[in-house]
């Protein structure tokens, strides 16, 4: 059995799109609508991912404040976390990394790209 | 439909209902922020959801309406009606185009539109908003000046990579402190590096304090060398871009990091014909001289690696050596020929004329020759400056004691510990000004073993190891005469001949080792041979036959203070004179010579295994720190690598063994010397009110002494000059030295009196 990914996104479609990806490479996935939602199942599981993948714009909390309250929790802080973002965001990108995220995909994200940067930041993948 | 195409049709009609509601919100009150921002973000995630599909009409409309919608919630647009009007269009015709995509697989009616509405939409753009926006990313600082960390070795292993590449990247990846609270793994990351042929871990100059030490802060930097394209490099760090930087290597910067280095590190005849052929490009002596050289790591590796990948530019690379020989001292001829009106060479004392003029680069001079009697001469000075700071402390206690002048003291006591330091660091410059690699003695060593084996009919392999290890030259320059009766023993009586070797079962050729190594402040030399090793049983037949034991001591004996008995003057175990040693004049001298210089001799032996003697120097010879004892009223100095503990001794710690008086010290009798009485001095031993008396136990080699002394004083550094004249034949002094107040301080020899109490 694979890793666990958390997916965090509003959009149904982008959820979808990146469950069916990761798992055609034998990830699980977890998704959220929302970073209170995402931080309601953190808590609460058993088996805590290995990534977590998110998108900046939510409603309810945010990416970057989902961000700050993972990395505020014991087995929050080292995890691997990726932000989705669009080409345009960098000064999102900078936020993120200065709140803890290891990095950043850009949408839309190509199977390709996403598996390469999962490679990078996920070590023992 | 694939699911997730139908999933997107859904979700859009769903995100295109809440635009439209934000929408009227925001028409009703132009300042509601909650409707702006749903606005934006389900305009944001529509186009994102698009960017999955190949549709890029609808996906540029959705990214010039998000950088509208994203301008009205930074506050750079203001909403107008006329604004609402078009967005309302917007929303009308991608629902058109989304419902199309469900019965054509495209959003026909968006293709259709396309343009006009993205004209329409960047005309509501405030001007100037993408240019500020990339000022923002240019890089905010000059990078620092990267430090290569590229040792010798690694150097001459990547040589070999410009056979396939031209340029290779020099990375330093240094991780952001809190580098793990990214959910980073920098070693991971490093170690991933695509193309990596080298790579090493750099550790923090100083590390905090330990309970200041963070477990889970980054320290560390990780450099390292690839072969990858710089694009792949940047992409594998291009979330650590602000902790990396890379700088491009190729094989003349390489060059220039250790020509100069491989050049010192080799012998001086083969530098100098390596520079010599070099320069005269003769390549083939270049392939003869390499097959001379089989150290496969060594300089000659580098200058091997070197010239294969320097060979395309010849010039080049002649010109790269010139540099380094002239840096280093090797080559002048730059110099005399550019000296205005200087004297025209003659060809036939200058075969390198031609290439005077090869380059303009005129380095600075890296390396000087000095006569070694200079270097002699500022040592003696540096030991003179050692004493003459020593009088300070004498002048601090005057001030105090004759004058009452305690600030003074207290002042004068600064003063010297201020100096002192500078001293120290002056000692050890000077120090390490006169090292020299052991090399320089081990090199005549392969030619002595091989005429010597040859000689005596024995077949052996000499292997050194070591011959970087540095030393001080005064100590090296000692070390060859005793080696050389090290090495003629092993190869005369340690090593069998091969006809002996081969009955024994034992490999032949035999092998004979000379290396070197620092411990501590020490540096070991050790030759060992797999020959006979020592026959305790002949040693012992032996010094009875030559009357230095009586049979009942010897039976005493254990097998490892037989073996010592080698050392004695005038041993010898070897029933015929050879003429390559047994002369009986061997390993007394080798130990002589090596405690003379401060060092130690040990001996370690298996019975047919072979036989390993190490000398253990000091790394220099200079000053010796000695502890000032009182008989009498006079001052006696111990040197304090042989005094072992100090104690006080009640009359009846004392016992008489036979004639001797002896010390029970640590459950052991030791023989115990009343100094006093030995020299003469007036009154006794000083006692205190419980009647006990000082003793220094000192320790030479496994022998122990007690000394009965007065008292103790300070420790200090002096410079131990042998006695001369008459008083030469006083072997229980090691020699004189000068105290800082100008009195004479004579040095004792331990060794000797602990045989004179045996004699």
């Amino acid at each position: 059995m694979g890793h666990t990914v958390l997916v965090v996104d509003d959009s149904a479609t982008m959820r979808l799109s990146l469950k069916t990806t990761l798992e055609m490479h034998q990830f699980q996935v977890q998704t959220a609508e929302n970073g209170v939602i995402a931080l309601d199942w953190f808590r609460a599981t058993h088996q805590p991912p290995a990534l977590v993948i998110t998108d900046i714009h939510m409603p309810e909390m945010d990416g970057l404040a989902l961000i700050r309250e993972l990395r505020a929790l014991p087995r929050g802080r080292f995890l691997p976390i990726l932000v989705l973002t669009t080409e345009s965001q960098e000064d999102y990108r900078q936020e993120a990394r200065r709140l803890g995220a290891t990095g950043w995909l850009i949408k839309p994200v190509r199977g390709s790209d996403l598996l390469a940067v999962i490679d990078r930041v996920l070590p023992h993948h | 439909m694939n699911p997730l195409l139908a999933q997107f049709v859904d979700e859009s009609a769903e995100l295109l209902d809440r635009c439209n509601e934000g929408l009227l919100r925001l028409e009703q009150d132009p300042q509601d922020r909650a409707a702006v921002d749903a606005l934006f973000r389900a305009m944001h995630t529509l186009k994102g959801n698009s960017g999955l599909f190949d549709f890029p009409e609808l996906t540029e409309v959705l990214h010039a309406a998000e950088d509208v919608m994203e301008a009205l919630r930074l506050g750079r647009l203001q909403y107008q009606p006329s604004l609402g009007d078009l967005v309302f269009h917007l929303l009308d015709v991608v629902r058109q185009g989304v419902a199309d995509i469900r019965v054509e697989q495209k959003p026909t009616a968006v293709i259709a539109q396309a343009t006009a509405l993205i004209t329409a939409l960047k005309g509501w753009l405030p001007q100037g908003a993408a240019e500020a926006d990339s000022i923002q990313h240019e890089p905010s600082a000059v990078p620092e000046e990267l430090q290569l960390v590229l040792p010798f070795a690694a150097q001459t292993a990547l040589w070999p990579v410009f056979e396939t590449v031209d340029t290779l990247w020099y990375i330093a990846y240094r991780p952001q402190p809190d580098t793990f609270y990214h959910g980073e793994d920098p070693f991971w990351h490093a170690r991933r590096t695509p193309g990596v042929v080298w790579g090493t871990i750099v550790a923090p100059r100083s590390w905090p304090a330990l309970e200041n030490f963070d477990l889970y802060r980054c320290v560390l930097e990780f450099h390292l060398v690839s072969q990858a394209a710089q694009a792949d490099i940047a992409h594998h760090f291009q979330f650590q871009r602000d902790s990396v930087r890379l700088c491009a290597l190729d094989r003349w910067r390489l060059a220039d990091l250790g020509g100069a280095e491989a050049l010192t590190a080799m012998a001086g005849a083969r530098r100098e014909a390596l520079v010599s052929l070099l320069q005269r490009g003769a390549w083939e002596e270049w392939e003869r001289w390499l097959a001379e050289e089989p150290d496969a790591s060594g300089p000659a590796a580098w200058f091997r690696g070197f010239a294969q990948a320097g060979q395309q530019d010849p010039d080049r690379l002649r010109a790269a050596v010139r540099h380094w020989a002239v840096s280093l001292g090797l080559e002048t001829c730059v110099g005399t020929e550019e000296k205005p009106g200087g004297l025209p060479p003659s060809a036939a004392s200058r075969p390198q004329e031609d290439l005077g003029r090869h380059d303009a680069v005129m380095p600075s001079t890296a390396t000087i020759r000095v006569p070694a009697a200079k270097i002699d001469r500022l040592m003696a000075l540096v030991g003179e400056l050692v004493v003459a700071k020593n009088g300070l402390p004498y002048l601090a206690k005057k001030a105090t004691s004759e004058y009452g002048a305690e600030p003074l003291a207290r002042e004068l006591r600064a003063q010297y510990a201020a100096i002192h330091r500078i001293v120290e660091d002056l000692k050890m410059a000077v120090f390490d000004v006169r090292m020299v690699p052991l090399s320089t003695v081990f090199q005549r060593f392969p030619r002595l073993v091989r005429d010597l084996a040859r000689k005596l009919g024995k077949q052996v392999t000499l292997s050194v190891v070591g011959g970087e290890t540095e030393i001080d030259k005064g100590v090296a320059e000692i070390l060859a005469e005793p080696l050389m009766h090290l090495i003629r023993n092993s190869l005369d009586h340690g090593i069998e001949p091969p006809e002996e070797r081969e009955r024994l079962g034992k490999r032949v050729p035999a092998e004979l080792r000379l290396s070197a190594w620092y411990e501590g402040d020490t540096v070991i030399v050790e030759v060992s041979d797999d020959g006979r090793g020592l026959d305790s049983d002949r040693i012992k037949q032996r010094a009875q036959e030559k009357g230095i034991m009586t049979a009942s001591d010897l039976a005493r004996l254990s097998e490892r203070d037989a073996w010592h008995l080698i050392f004695h003057p005038g041993f010898s175990t070897v029933d015929r004179v050879s003429d390559v040693s047994g002369r009986g004049v061997g390993m007394d001298v080798v130990k002589q010579v090596v405690e003379r210089s401060g060092g130690r001799v040990a001996l370690d032996s298996h019975k047919n295994q072979g036989l390993r003697v190490r000398l253990m120097l000091p790394l220099a010879m200079m000053s010796r720190r000695v502890m000032v004892v009182e008989l009498g009223d006079q001052p006696f100095g111990v040197p304090i690598e042989h005094i072992v503990e100090v104690v006080r001794c009640a009359p009846d710690g004392q016992q008489s063994l036979g004639q001797r008086a002896t010390l029970v010290w640590r459950g052991r009798s030791i023989p115990l010397v009343n100094l006093g009485e030995m020299f003469h001095t007036i009154p006794g031993p000083r006692l205190n009110g419980f009647g006990e008396c000082a003793v220094l136990v000192g320790r030479v080699d496994d022998a122990e002494v007690g000394l009965i002394v007065d008292g103790f004083r300070e420790t200090v550094d002096v410079i131990v000059t042998p006695l001369e004249g008459p008083l030469a034949q006083l072997s229980v002094y090691e020699g004189s030295a000068l105290l800082g107040d100008g009195s004479v301080l004579l040095v004792l020899n331990l060794r000797e009196l602990i045989q004179w109490q045996w004699s």
